[in-house]
């Protein structure tokens, strides 16, 4: 009877526009504002700054909650209202969205030793792998693992082809199967 | 092996594994891996990397999410505080944050507060079951006949409560457990917490649930107990068979014959075929969004093939009155149909003209002739 994470996000949306549910606005903050922070701060370098675009965001849900209702996904919706945002404030500063400079931190990166079912040697080799990646690559990886976004959600989001994603997400896994065969290679 | 056909292999598997492989690419990995079993465990592993997200650490988002608060607070919005939402029993009034069908809030609760020492007083409920404590159930909501409500428990689910019903719930409800005893009708909307399953206790059936819309009816001296689904899943365990589980989908409603109830003993016939636990479907009238079973939720009050008998027991919550039938043969009349705004005596009138009878409402008693 568990229901998964985008099930929850609908769930939570509806009670806030029918109920102005305040504890479902709490569990979406809880699921979302992390998610919503590491990619400002793929684009905004003060840690301030990016939380303080997501927290309008949210903000900006609690306000307009009588038309929440209105929008399909989201999800989707806020990371497009945190990349807008983001947009607008490096704009003030004479700057804009480079998806090459992003510097995108992986979650699992500090993942705890009891959380990682796959050892340390092969985290930290895996880990070597991603670090490799363009910058571009890796917040397409982070978004399609850690967010579980559709390859068309994340194509509208940074304004890049489907086709892309595609060979970006398949190199990238590529590269993380050979770093796996290796420790394999190595231990047997 | 050469290196394009590994490539298709991993640009198939990320596609498996971001949800957005075709069926033909699903067979078409399979069929490589089967080629290729040496790949078997490698991908197995790279899948399982894929699937391991850690949540982010639950004190940070607590203090992210006070700040947050703050920051609202700042712009207006300024949200109830943690310790205003402990529910209690003293303080009945504060948990009913939304009254909908009274004239005003405040003459609502009034009635509200009215009506349970009515109901403490003179319809005293029958004992619960072993498993439950009456002492565990402290805080307490109920509804007289004529009226009905809605409430807010702490944890965000909503209840509607029909007329002539009573929730209890423990002050510690949120907290630890989700738990609540229904007399009579709700209508459920429980927010989600895979943690805490929402659990409801009646006199015939338990049910237990996560997250999801049901309607539950077990009202006492009625023939049946019915719990029906709106949304989600829910598991209910009949008392009298505590070892099967029933689990229920939308559309469906569990039917639960009533032991010694005073409808069997009067109309031995009505019950006589049937089954002690029965799964139905919902019933919609033609060109309706909303089932017969929740419509009062939405001031309606609705009757789908019903005898006389039946709807009376509904119209007598619902209009604050009591039948009395003078001629036998009216109680079992079959009635479809539903009220929004009538009267008492316009409903009767309508009635009127699919069956032949005659009424006189006098001193708040129907008599039926």
């Amino acid at each position: 009877m568990l229901m998964a994470s985008n099930d929850m996000i609908a769930e939570y949306q509806r009670r806030i526009a029918v109920y102005e549910d305040e504890e479902a606005y709490k569990q979406l903050f809880f699921l979302l504002f992390e998610p919503l922070r590491q990619f400002a701060h793929s684009f905004i370098k003060s840690k301030e700054s990016a939380e303080d675009i997501v927290s309008d965001v949210f903000i900006e849900i609690w306000s307009k909650r009588s038309e929440l209702n209105q929008i399909d996904d989201l999800k989707a919706y806020m990371f497009v209202c945190v990349r807008n945002r983001c947009i607008k404030k490096l704009k003030y500063q004479k700057q804009t969205l480079s998806l090459d400079e992003a510097p995108v931190e992986l979650s699992s990166q500090y993942a705890t030793p009891d959380e990682l079912t796959i050892g340390h040697d092969l985290n930290s080799r895996i880990h070597e792998a991603i670090e490799q990646l363009s910058p571009r690559s890796k917040l397409i990886f982070k978004l399609a693992k850690e967010e579980k976004m559709k390859y068309k959600d994340i194509a509208s989001l940074l304004s890049i082809s489907v086709k892309t994603i595609d060979a970006q997400l398949s190199t990238a896994v590529k590269r993380i199967a050979s770093a796996i065969r290796f420790v394999s290679r190595s231990k047997s | 092996m050469d290196a394009s056909n590994t490539d298709r292999i991993w640009t198939l598997a990320t596609r498996k594994m971001s949800g957005e492989a075709t069926l033909p690419e699903l067979d078409e990995l399979e069929s490589y891996l089967k080629l290729h079993p040496e790949l078997q465990s490698t991908v197995q592993a790279v899948e399982e990397f894929w699937r391991t997200n850690p949540e982010p650490d639950r004190e940070y988002m607590e203090a992210t999410y006070l700040l947050h608060l703050q920051r609202m607070k700042n712009r207006g919005f300024d949200f109830n505080s943690p310790e205003a939402q402990q529910p209690s029993a003293t303080s009945l009034g504060s948990r009913i944050r939304e009254i909908l069908f009274g004239p005003t809030s405040i003459v609502a609760a009034l009635i509200l507060v009215f009506a349970i020492s009515i109901l403490t007083n003179q319809r005293p409920v029958k004992p619960v079951s072993a498993n439950l404590q009456e002492a565990a159930f402290k805080s307490e909501v109920s509804t007289k006949y004529g009226s009905r409500t809605r409430i807010v428990l702490p944890d965000g689910s909503i209840v509607f409560l029909n007329a002539g019903s009573k929730l209890n719930y423990d002050k510690n409800f949120g907290n630890t457990i989700r738990e609540v005893k229904l007399t009579g009708e709700g209508f459920f909307d429980v927010a989600p917490n895979p943690d805490k399953p929402f659990k409801i206790y009646t006199d015939a059936v338990e049910i237990k649930v996560i997250g999801t819309q049901f309607n539950v009816k077990s009202y006492p001296g009625e023939k049946t107990t019915e719990t029906s689904i709106i949304r989600g899943t829910v598991q209910v365990t009949v008392k009298e068979r505590p070892n099967e589980k029933y689990v229920l989908k939308p559309n469906e409603k569990l039917v639960v014959m009533n032991n010694g109830s005073s409808a069997d003993s009067t109309h031995p016939t009505l019950t006589h075929h049937e089954p002690m636990v029965s799964i139905r479907k919902l019933s919609y009238m033609q060109g309706e969004q909303t089932a017969v079973e929740t419509s009062w939720t939405q001031n309606k009050l609705s009757f789908q093939d019903e005898t006389f008998v039946e709807i009376s027991s509904k119209m007598q919550r619902w209009y604050d009155v009591t039948f009395e039938f003078r001629n036998p043969r009216q109680e079992t009349a079959r009635f479809t149909g539903s009220f929004k705004d009538e009267s008492l005596q316009q409903a009767l009138e309508a009635m009127k003209y699919t069956s032949a009878f005659h009424f006189e409402i006098r001193n708040k008693v129907v008599t039926i002739y």
